[in-house]
């Protein structure tokens, strides 16, 4: 029997969302419809048509390009912050469980709390004012405030699978430590941390925007969603397609993202499991 | 003979009470304080005690999951906790464990067959997947488990089913003792005595030795050789499973015995010792821990911690005044 795809519609739907989008940033890198940087300034502010479909910007550079290399971007950002977060933040957290109670495990968790308790995008606004703009300085930004929900998140789950039985029984039946921790307490873990760094990236895809949108992030003349809708902001009355369609682009991908780590999440935990006959 | 399968000498746990303080360590509570006991092969040994009398932690000692504070654990004769960790890993196939809650101790992510074979694999490195599954079809089959069983998930199965897959799983590498901690305590009234009954049915076909806890006396009775009472850490009276439930000694396993429905002690001695169970007195140092709820307390009990001293019938009591 195969997967009862229409048991999971969010799933679905959040999953083919994200497919899509990564197939376009894919596409994005080896063709787009026009140069997505050449300015064409007879041809400025053109609602969409036949040559270009979803029109022109203020200095005539064709949408659908700009928001197809400005996915890539966007994507790239993503993936690299909640990487460096998920697995810097997985490090320190199951760290910090296997010396629960310590000082360091206090000092470590204290120190969390404190990021966390900053708004995700002000705590990345404040970061790249810091250590300054650029594509590169954003997705370390982003993945700061990533740090601490995957090391909490982490620290919890380690210690939950931690004191389960089964880790006790793998001990009993001879496995050495590094086989429990691959064989029973990661995989326990993944989904977890799965579901969240789905969510976690739809975070850094706002994030990301925010950031751009400020001048912060990724640098013009770059594509970005998020600069797109800053330079549509003059437009917005004349011509309000400049701004609806990298800002649907923007809303569509948050949403498909946080679909597919819902989805994940009823998928990964064991009790929604079907048995297999 | 080829002398005791297992034997615990003066063992001692101790576990931190709260945090402490920043500079002061916290306070430490012995668990398990000198117990000393031997399991000869083919002679089951029941624990007995009530909740928090260091059962558990004996067991997790007794399979070298904890290291104790004082004491050792020899198995066939070597002390565990002086081999080297591979060498411990390698002895362990000859003892197993079955735990008490079905529910925590099997992996939820892994199939029956990946559970079941999962000691082998250290066992039997060299099996290959068909040998391996053949074993655990096997032992699914001794288990009262179907084939079907192989490809499923622990949470599609009842709890009686599930302890039974923690049963093949502790018998694949056919070990010589078996510790199981409440092995049926987590599960229905109705299954229990289906579980039980695997449990002795196994014994028999296997020649297995159990180390086997419960806080019931009459699941103990049921299953085991000889029986060892605990209260506090402490062993306060141990013997043959038949002397030891007939006639009692220590006041505190009296006691016991009488909160049992329908079991036919002596009515002639019945009010002689028996106080009521559960109350848990001050606990203090150099005194019977009983001192202050035990009818026959003297003066003695409250002065001197009673030590464990031989009787004459081949059996153990920790009492000034015992009974009979
Ligand atoms: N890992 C641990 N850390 C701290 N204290 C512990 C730990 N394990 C057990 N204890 C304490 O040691 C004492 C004995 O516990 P143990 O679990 O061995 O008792 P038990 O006889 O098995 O009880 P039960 O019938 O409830 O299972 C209890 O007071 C318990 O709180
Ligand atoms: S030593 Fe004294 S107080 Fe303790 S059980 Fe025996 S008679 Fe009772
Ligand atoms: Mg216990």
């Amino acid at each position: 029997m195969g997967f009862a795809w229409y048991r999971h519609p969010g799933l679905v739907v959040g999953g083919a969302i994200a497919l899509a989008l990564m197939a376009i940033a894919a596409l994005g890198f080896v063709w787009t419809p026009f140069d997505p940087t050449r300015l064409a300034l007879p041809d400025r502010l053109q609602g969409p048509s036949a040559l270009h479909w979803l029109g022109t910007d203020h200095l005539g550079r064709d949408t659908v390009a700009r928001l197809m290399v400005g996915a890539g971007n966007s994507l790239k950002v993503g993936l690299l912050s909640v990487a460096l977060g998920l697995v810097a933040g997985t490090a320190l957290g199951t760290w910090a469980a296997s010396r629960n109670g310590s000082l360091l495990d206090e000092a470590v968790m204290r120190t969390n709390d404190f990021v966390l308790a900053f708004p995700a995008v002000l705590t990345a606004v404040m970061m790249v004012h810091l250590i300054g703009p650029g594509a590169a300085n954003a997705i370390l930004a982003i993945a700061v405030f990533n740090v601490p929900v995957f090391a909490r998140l982490a620290r919890s789950a380690a210690l939950q699978v931690r004191s389960r039985d089964f880790v006790l029984a793998a001990r009993a039946a001879g496995l050495t430590e590094t086989r429990i921790a691959i064989a029973h307490i990661l995989p326990n873990m993944a989904g977890l941390l799965v579901v969240q760094a789905t969510i976690q990236f739809a975070i850094a895809i706002l994030a990301e925007a925010g950031l751009s949108y400020l001048g912060l992030g990724t640098q013009p003349p770059a594509p970005s969603w998020g600069r797109m809708l800053y330079e549509a902001r003059t437009y917005m009355q004349t011509q309000p397609w400049l701004a609806i369609f990298p800002g649907a682009a923007i809303a569509l991908t948050v949403l498909g993202f946080n679909l597919l780590g819902d989805g994940l999440r009823d998928l990964v935990d064991p009790r929604a499991r079907r048995a297999r006959t | 003979m080829t002398g005791p399968l297992l034997v615990a000498e003066a063992l001692v746990r101790r576990y931190p009470v709260g945090r402490g303080g920043l500079f002061t360590p916290a306070a430490r509570v012995a668990a398990v304080d000198g117990v000393d006991f031997t399991v000869e092969p083919g002679v089951s040994l029941g624990i007995v005690g009530e909740s928090g009398s260091g059962k558990s932690t004996l067991a997790r000692l007794a399979m070298a999951l904890e290291r104790p504070d004082a004491g050792r654990i020899l198995f066939r004769g070597e002390d565990l906790n002086a081999l080297s960790a591979s060498d411990l890993r390698r002895r362990r196939r000859h003892f197993q464990m079955v735990f008490q809650d079905p529910y925590g101790s099997l992996d939820p992510r892994l199939t029956v067959e990946r559970i079941v074979a999962e000691p082998l694999t250290v066992a039997e490195p060299g099996f290959d997947r068909r040998a391996r599954r053949e074993r655990v079809l096997a032992i699914l089959e001794a288990v009262g488990l179907p084939t079907a069983a192989l490809h499923r998930y622990p949470h599609e199965f009842s709890g009686g089913q599930r302890q039974r897959v923690a049963i093949a799983r502790a018998l694949i590498t056919e070990p010589a003792l078996v510790v199981a901690d409440e092995p049926v305590s987590a599960l229905d009234v109705s299954v229990q005595a289906q579980v039980l009954n695997l449990l002795m049915d196994l014994k028999e076909r296997r020649g297995l030795t159990y180390l086997f806890i419960s806080h019931d006396l009459a699941v103990v009775e049921h299953v085991a050789d000889r029986v060892m009472v605990m209260l506090r850490g402490r062993v306060v009276e141990s013997g043959p499973a038949a002397v030891l439930f007939a006639r009692p000694v220590h006041p505190y396993t009296r006691a016991l015995v009488d909160a049992l429905p329908d079991f036919d002690a002596d009515p002639a001695d019945h009010a002689a010792g028996a106080f009521r169970l559960g109350e848990p007195g001050a606990a203090e140092a150099g005194a019977c821990p009983l001192a202050d709820r035990c009818p026959r307390a003297k003066a003695r009990c409250r002065a001197e911690m009673p030590m464990l001293r031989a009787l004459a019938d081949d059996r153990h009591v920790a009492c000034f005044e015992p009974l009979g």
